[in-house]
C-alpha cells in the first residue's frame, strides 16, 4: 500500500508540535517525541524498541518459572503490542481508506509506534516492582490481578496515545466521514483491547494460573 | 545530611522539585536525601522494635530503612515512565533526584512521628494501637512526599493521571516490599525474636487484612483470644 493513497487531501497535514526543547533531548524525549520527519525505519525503529521495552516486563512475570519460562513470558508481553499493530491497525487503515479519511499511512505508522512505545515504556518501568511480586507471592491470584492490570493500563494508554495522534487529521475529515469516524475509532479500540487480552491470556500461562 | 536542605525540602518543596528538573548539584542532593532516609527510617524503625525490646529493636532500625531505600529503587523506573508516558519526558537523572527528594521529605515526617511512637510504647499500648500509629505517621509521610511530588511534576496535562498511577504502584510495591520483611514490631504471643516471619509456617493473610484486624481489635479488643 503506498503511503499517499488513503490521504484524500494534497496538501501535507500538520503534525503535532513538540513542545520547545529547554535542554539536550532526553531519551524518553526521543522516542516519544514526533520531532523528525516520520519514515517506515524510524517507526519500524520505535516498534522495535516497544517490543524490546515490554518484554522486560515479560521477564519480571516469568521469573518464578525459571529461565524458560522467563524467556517465553518475554515473548509473551510484546505478543499484545505486536498483534495489534500487526493485525488491528493494518485492518483499520482498510475502514479509513473506505471512509475517505484524510490520514496518511505514514501518520497511522506513526501514531502506531507511538502508542506502542508507550505501553512498552509503562510496562518495562512497573517490570522490577513485578519481579518482586512475582518473587514474593503468596498467591497466584495478585500476579493475575497485578499483572493484567498493568497489561490494561498500558493497553489504554497506547490506545489513548493512539487516538490523539489521529485527531488532528480526522477533525479535517467531512462532516459524514467524522460521522462513520466516531464509530469506526471506539470499535477499534474495543477490537485491539479484546484482541491483546487475547494474545496476553494465550501467550501468558504464568498470568493464568489462578483461573 | 545538609541542613539547610532539609529546611528547604519541609519549607519549599516546589523551589527543591525544580532544582531537580533542571538538574542544579543533583549530587549533593542526592547523597543528602539517602543521609535523610537513611536517619529518619533507622529512628523511626528503632522506635516502633521498642514494642517487643531486646534485639527486636537492632531488627526493625536495620530493616525499615531498607524497605524505605528499596521500594524507591524498585518504584524509580516506574515514575520516571510514568511520568514521561504522560507527557513528562525528562531524564533519568531528574527522575532519581524528584523521587530521592520525595523519600527525604517522608523521612523527615518519620523523625517527627518517632518521639511520638516511642511514647506510645512507653505508654504501655497494645500491639494494634501501637501498629495503628506507625501506619498512620506512614501516611502522614507519605501524604508529604506526595505533596512534593505534585509540586515536582510542575503544570501541565497528565498531571493527575501520573501521581494516581504512580500512587498505585507505589502502594502495592511498598506494601509488599515491608510485608516481605515482616515483623518489625515483633509477633505477638511469641516469645522468640525472630528477623523475618516464615511464610511457610505464618501465612497471616497479607498486609491490607492485617491492618483491617487491627483496626476492629482497637474497636473491639478479643483479650486473651489467639491472634493470627
Amino acid at each position: 500500500m503506498n503511503a499517499q493513497t488513503i490521504a484524500s487531501s494534497d496538501t501535507p497535514l500538520p503534525l503535532p508540535t513538540p513542545p520547545p526543547a529547554s535542554g539536550p533531548q532526553t531519551w524518553a524525549e526521543r522516542w516519544l517525541g514526533v520531532a523528525g520527519a516520520p519514515s517506515w525505519g524510524r517507526e519500524g525503529q520505535r516498534l522495535l524498541v516497544a517490543v524490546g521495552l515490554s518484554s522486560l516486563f515479560g521477564v519480571a512475570l516469568g521469573l518464578r518459572e525459571g529461565a524458560a519460562g522467563s524467556g517465553l513470558a518475554a515473548l509473551g508481553a510484546p505478543a499484545g503490542i505486536a498483534a495489534v499493530a500487526g493485525v488491528a491497525v493494518p485492518a483499520f487503515a482498510i475502514v479509513l481508506a473506505l471512509a475517505n479519511a484524510p490520514v496518511d499511512v505514514m501518520d497511522l505508522a506513526r501514531a502506531t509506534s507511538r502508542g506502542a512505545v508507550r505501553a512498552g515504556l509503562f510496562l518495562a518501568g512497573l517490570a522490577p516492582g513485578a519481579a518482586l511480586l512475582v518473587v514474593t507471592r503468596e498467591d497466584a491470584i495478585t500476579i493475575t490481578v497485578a499483572g493484567f492490570g498493568a497489561l490494561l493500563l498500558a493497553g489504554a494508554i497506547a490506545a489513548r496515545s493512539f487516538a490523539t495522534d489521529l485527531r488532528p487529521q480526522l477533525a479535517k475529515a467531512p462532516r459524514a466521514t467524522r460521522a462513520v469516524l466516531s464509530v469506526a475509532m471506539p470499535l477499534f479500540i474495543l477490537f485491539a483491547a479484546v484482541l491483546a487480552a487475547r494474545v496476553w491470556w494465550l501467550a501468558l500461562p504464568c498470568l493464568t494460573e489462578a483461573a | 545530611m545538609n541542613i539547610a536542605l532539609m529546611n528547604r525540602l519541609l519549607r519549599a518543596p516546589a523551589d527543591v522539585a525544580r532544582d531537580c528538573r533542571e538538574d542544579r548539584d543533583l549530587a549533593a542532593v542526592a547523597a543528602s536525601a539517602i543521609a535523610a532516609i537513611t536517619a529518619g527510617a533507622v529512628l523511626f524503625g528503632a522506635a516502633v522494635g521498642s514494642w517487643r525490646g531486646a534485639e527486636q529493636i537492632g531488627f526493625s532500625a536495620l530493616k525499615l530503612p531498607i524497605v524505605t531505600l528499596g521500594t524507591l529503587v524498585l518504584c524509580v523506573p516506574a515514575f520516571y515512565a510514568i511520568a514521561a508516558v504522560f507527557g513528562r519526558p525528562w531524564s533519568l537523572r531528574a527522575a532519581v533526584s524528584i523521587m530521592l527528594v520525595a523519600g527525604a521529605r517522608f523521612s523527615l515526617v518519620l523523625l517527627a512521628a518517632t518521639p511520638v511512637v516511642w511514647l506510645t510504647v512507653n505508654l504501655g499500648a497494645s500491639y494494634d494501637a501501637v501498629k495503628l500509629v506507625a501506619s498512620l505517621a506512614y501516611a502522614l509521610g507519605g501524604l508529604a512526599a506526595l505533596g512534593l511530588l505534585l509540586k515536582g511534576l510542575g503544570d501541565g496535562p497528565g498531571k493527575l493521571a501520573t501521581v494516581l498511577t504512580f500512587v498505585g504502584v507505589f502502594l502495592v510495591v511498598g506494601g509488599q516490599t515491608a510485608w516481605i520483611l515482616r515483623p518489625y514490631l515483633g509477633t505477638p504471643g511469641r516469645e522468640e525474636i525472630t528477623l523475618f516471619t516464615d511464610p511457610r509456617t505464618e501465612r497471616e493473610g497479607g498486609l491490607a487484612y492485617q491492618l483491617l484486624v487491627s483496626v476492629h481489635e482497637v474497636i473491639s479488643p478479643t483479650r486473651g483470644r489467639s491472634r493470627p
